[in-house]
Order: structure tokens, then C-alpha cells, then sequence
């Protein structure tokens, strides 16, 4: 088989971790107009609770993620409605761009990372799962990986199309939509606006706990792994488009395929320079990114 | 029906309404005239709870609405039409007025109240799918009209709705809001189109500088020579 061919099946299959990854804080960012710079930290700790499930009971983390993820929707609508609310309404009289929030959510970054480092120090631990160990085979063993990756794949477009449905299909995604294009005009139309804030945290917060889920079972865990996978997903989230669905899976998919089909060429930090450089070209071609629409009025 | 007695607010400190008492009875007309930014707007958003208020109080039905959230006020039965109409661009106009009657009570009625809205506007009938930032102005303030009133109002507050309207347009949505009233709504109207307006108002109040400088039925309002000049040019 073609190397470049194969290379460019691996690139996807990274691709779609990256998307699964990115796609919650984009939910987010759509609807809320906070860029959570907590997402990061949250996948750290969802990977950590995957940890204590497998080590303590031999829980395999796709099916633990099945409880994660509520739970994580439950954190989320909290940390919405109870921490970040107040602070909306106090400076919603004030100034149009929720700095302080945003402030927050870095500050609770660091707290998280570091709570979690004081407790299970910066040791790094692989879960070996089933699908971490076992590998999927095809093209006459020329393309080889682990079934958690393949897994991680298919589950990135299972949760895009998840949230896609809801925001468009049901009449919860109606509001949703309304109070993002709209949060006035929403309120004055009886919708409680913090509440649906709280569901888009919340579901945004349930998708990265799924992330979570596939990152730990191909990826290592420990408490900086936020980090690597936190800055990939602002960037994805920035390239693909602000808010955009399809643009998440979009921008993943390119930083997949930069990571792994140009290291065949160049060496991979190299690599990973260029995609930081594609995404600079990008934002300065289409400041909104490649799927995001430009802000009516 | 609705009663505000004294009400002062503004912004970050800045007062910019300055004690204004007035009433909209039950299924009365009620306008609101005065010059571009003597506060109308300011009273309106101050009134449906998005901004706070510093003293004074908002009644509706006995009901005390300050500092309530806008939702929940709405939810007693007081829908706007906001200035600059305030639509969902990026949603289809069927899926606006959806959001008009998303409330428990409104969504009982949903599809009897969307009937009605396309036999009042049936040109919202033809673009029903079509995206609202896509409309022409007039097809927006049929939108934000009818958006309001699938809320099942008991009162209707309008912020300039001929904003930006061809006259024969004017006309028609005067008509409407004539309706409207004639159904048992109440309404209270703010406008720029003094003349018209007070033509058809059962009562109005001027404003200048975030207080109340006259008050009378709208056609004796009419009369008046100072009003005349103001705002008239005659
Ligand atoms: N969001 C705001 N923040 C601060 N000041 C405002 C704001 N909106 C309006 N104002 C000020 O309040 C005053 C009254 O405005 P407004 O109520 O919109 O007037 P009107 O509707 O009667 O034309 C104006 O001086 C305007 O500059
Ligand atoms: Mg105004």
C-alpha cells in the first residue's frame, strides 16, 4: 500500500480525536460567546475519572462514559448557572464582552491542573484498556491501529451529529439558537436565557467528558495532558469556524492530516510548526474561519 | 392594567428617566411621543425588565413586575416589539414566531396562533421558511409583530415600529395595531410618527428629557399648538 495513502488514514483517524476534542467548546463558544479556557483542565480531570474507574473496578472507560458524561453535564450547567452567571449579569450592565468569565475560566484552569497535579503528581499513566491494547488491522497489516483510536473516529461524528440534532431539530435547539443569535430578544420572548446558557455549557461539558473517554484509552493520562490537547482545540475551534459544528470536524481533520501526512516529508515538530502556520494563513484570509459565518447584524 | 408610578432609571449611573408615572387601561391604544433620545426607549426596557430600575414602581395587573427578569415578565403577559425589531436572523421566520410561543401557556396555542398570524400577515405565509435576516424591512416588522403576539400578550408594547417602513407599509401596520386592540389587547406604542399615532391613540403621553410634559386624549393632544410645532412642523 501507498504510504501517502496511509498516512492520510492515520491523519483522519488523529483527525477525528482532534474533532471530538474541539467540538464541546465550540458548542460552547456558539451559543454562550465564552471561550471556556478551562476545556483543557475539564478533559484532564474527565481522563482522571476514567483512571479511578478502570484501576479501582475495571471499568472500561466507553462504557464508564456512559455515567461521565452526565455527570459532566451536570458540572457544567452548575459551573454555568452557579459561578459564571453572576458574573454575566454583573457586567452585562457594563460592557458587552464577558472579560471577567473569560478570566475566570483561565483561573480555573490552573487551579484544576494544579488540584489535580498536588494529587496524583505529574507521573504519567496509560489505562490499558481493552482497545488500547488491541489493534485494528487493515490493507494487508500496512495500516495498523489501536481500536481505541478507530473508536474515538467513529465517535466524533456520533457526538457532532448528536449536537448538531439537538441545537437544530428539537425546540430546546431553538432556544439554544435564539439566545445565541439573539439573548435579549430571546429573554423578551419568555426564554430563560442563563438556563439555556447552562444546557449549552452543559452539553459542551458532557462532549468533551466523551472526548475524555477516547483520549484516555489511546493517549496517556496525567494532569498536564490538558494542555496538549486544550490549545489544539482552540486552534481547530478557531480554524474550522467560531461556533460551527462541521467546522469542528473540519479543523480537526486538517491538523490531523498536517501532523501526519507532511511528517512524512519533513520531521514532525516541524510538522506541527506548519499547522500552526496554516492556521495563521487562514485567520488572515477568513478571519471568521474556514466554516464560521460572518456575524449579521 | 399596567400602572408605573415614579419610575427612574438609566445606565451606570446616569439617570435618563427622571420619575415618570403614566397607565395603559384595559384595551386602550397608549402612546408615547417625544424627541430622539428624551428617553422613551430607555422607560420601555426599564418597564419589560432588561434593564434595572432605581426607584419607582412597575404594576401589571396588581402584579409588582420591577426586578423581574424580562422572561418572567413576559410570562405575565407583556410582549415587545423592540426597537430596530430584534429578530433571530439566522432562523427561518416559522421558527421566530416559534420562539415567540415557547412559553408553557403560548405553546398550547402554538398552531392556532400561527394561523391567525399568516391570516393577518400573509406574506409571512409565503416566506415562512425563509430566513428572517434575508426579509425586507417591512416582512421584519410583520415578524417581530407577530412574534410578539404569538406570546398571547394581555399587553403589547411597540418601540417605534414604523421605523424604516415605506409609508403605504405605515398605514397597513397601523391598521394592524388597531386590530390588535379591537381583539382586547391593550396597547402602548412609542413613535416618531406623532400624527398618526396620536390620531389613533385613546391616550398619549409627551416626553422631553425623561419626564412628562403633557398627557391627554390623543386627538386633544393634537390640538395642542406647542405640540404642533414640535413635532408637526406646523
Ligand atoms: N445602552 C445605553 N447605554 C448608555 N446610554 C444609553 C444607552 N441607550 C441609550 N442611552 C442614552 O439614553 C438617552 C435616551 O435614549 P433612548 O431612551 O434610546 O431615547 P429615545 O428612545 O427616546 O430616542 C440618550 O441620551 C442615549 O444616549
Ligand atoms: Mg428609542
Amino acid at each position: 500500500m501507498n504510504n501517502i495513502f496511509i498516512a492520510i488514514l492515520h491523519g483522519l483517524i488523529l483527525g477525528g480525536a482532534y474533532s471530538l476534542i474541539a467540538v464541546g467548546l465550540s458548542v460552547i463558544f456558539g451559543v454562550v460567546r465564552i471561550i471556556n479556557f478551562s476545556h483543557g483542565a475539564m478533559l484532564m480531570a474527565s481522563a482522571f475519572a476514567y483512571y479511578e474507574l478502570f484501576t479501582r473496578f475495571n471499568v472500561d472507560p466507553f462504557f464508564a462514559m456512559f455515567f461521565i458524561a452526565p455527570a459532566f453535564f451536570i458540572i457544567g450547567f452548575l459551573l454555568q448557572k452557579v459561578i459564571i452567571r453572576p458574573l454575566l449579569i454583573r457586567e452585562s450592565a457594563s460592557v458587552l464582552e464577558p472579560t471577567s468569565v473569560m478570566l475566570f475560566t483561565i483561573g480555573l484552569d490552573y487551579a484544576i491542573c494544579n488540584l489535580y497535579l498536588m494529587i496524583y503528581t505529574s507521573r504519567y499513566k496509560t489505562l490499558n484498556t481493552w482497545s488500547y491494547k488491541n489493534y485494528f488491522r487493515a490493507f494487508d497489516n500496512s495500516f495498523v491501529t489501536q481500536y481505541s483510536r478507530i473508536i474515538a473516529f467513529i465517535l466524533c461524528f456520533v457526538v457532532a451529529f448528536g449536537l448538531w440534532f439537538i441545537i437544530n431539530k428539537t425546540e430546546l435547539g431553538k432556544r439554544i439558537r435564539a439566545v445565541s443569535q439573539n439573548r435579549d430578544a430571546a429573554a423578551l420572548c419568555g426564554v430563560d436565557v442563563h438556563t439555556t446558557y447552562g444546557i449549552a455549557f452543559g452539553l459542551g461539558t458532557a462532549a468533551l467528558a466523551i472526548a475524555g473517554a477516547a483520549m484516555s484509552s489511546f493517549y496517556l493520562v496525567s494532569p498536564s495532558v490538558g494542555n496538549v490537547f486544550g490549545t489544539k482545540s482552540f486552534m481547530i475551534v478557531v480554524l474550522g469556524g467560531l461556533g460551527s459544528i462541521p467546522g469542528a470536524i473540519v479543523g480537526g481533520m486538517i491538523f490531523g492530516l498536517i501532523e501526519q501526512v507532511i511528517a512524512q516529508f519533513i520531521p514532525s515538530t516541524m510538522a506541527s510548526m506548519l499547522s500552526f502556520a496554516v492556521f495563521l494563513i487562514v485567520l488572515v484570509l477568513m478571519p471568521d474561519g474556514l466554516l464560521g459565518s460572518r456575524k449579521r447584524k | 392594567m399596567l400602572k408605573i408610578n415614579e419610575l427612574r432609571t438609566g445606565y451606570n449611573g446616569g439617570e435618563i428617566v427622571h420619575g415618570i408615572s403614566l397607565e395603559v387601561p384595559d384595551e386602550k391604544i397608549v402612546a408615547i411621543v417625544g424627541g430622539n433620545g428624551a428617553g422613551k426607549s430607555t422607560l420601555i426596557k426599564a418597564i419589560t425588565g432588561l434593564i434595572p430600575t432605581t426607584s419607582g414602581t412597575v404594576e401589571f395587573d396588581g402584579e409588582k413586575l420591577t426586578g423581574l427578569a424580562p422572561d418572567k415578565i413576559m410570562q405575565k403577559g407583556v410582549c415587545l416589539v423592540p426597537e430596530g425589531r430584534q429578530l433571530f436572523p439566522n432562523m427561518t421566520v416559522e421558527e421566530n414566531l416559534d420562539i415567540g410561543s415557547c412559553t408553557k401557556e403560548a405553546k398550547k396555542h402554538r398552531k392556532e396562533n400561527l394561523e391567525e398570524m399568516f391570516e393577518i400577515f400573509p406574506r409571512l405565509l409565503e416566506r415562512r421558511k425563509q430566513l428572517t435576516g434575508t426579509l425586507s424591512g417591512g416582512e421584519q416588522q410583520m415578524v417581530a409583530t407577530a412574534r410578539a403576539l404569538m406570546g398571547r400578550p394581555k399587553l403589547l408594547i411597540m418601540d417605534e415600529p414604523s421605523w424604516g417602513l415605506a409609508p403605504i407599509l405605515v398605514n397597513e401596520m397601523f391598521q394592524t395595531i388597531k386590530m390588535v386592540r379591537d381583539r382586547g389587547t391593550a396597547v402602548l406604542i412609542v413613535e416618531q410618527n406623532v400624527g398618526h399615532t396620536l390620531a389613533m391613540s385613546d391616550w398619549g403621553y409627551v416626553i422631553e428629557n425623561g419626564v412628562v410634559v403633557m398627557q391627554d386624549d390623543g386627538n386633544r393632544l393634537l390640538q395642542d399648538e406647542g405640540l404642533k410645532k414640535a413635532y408637526l412642523g406646523i
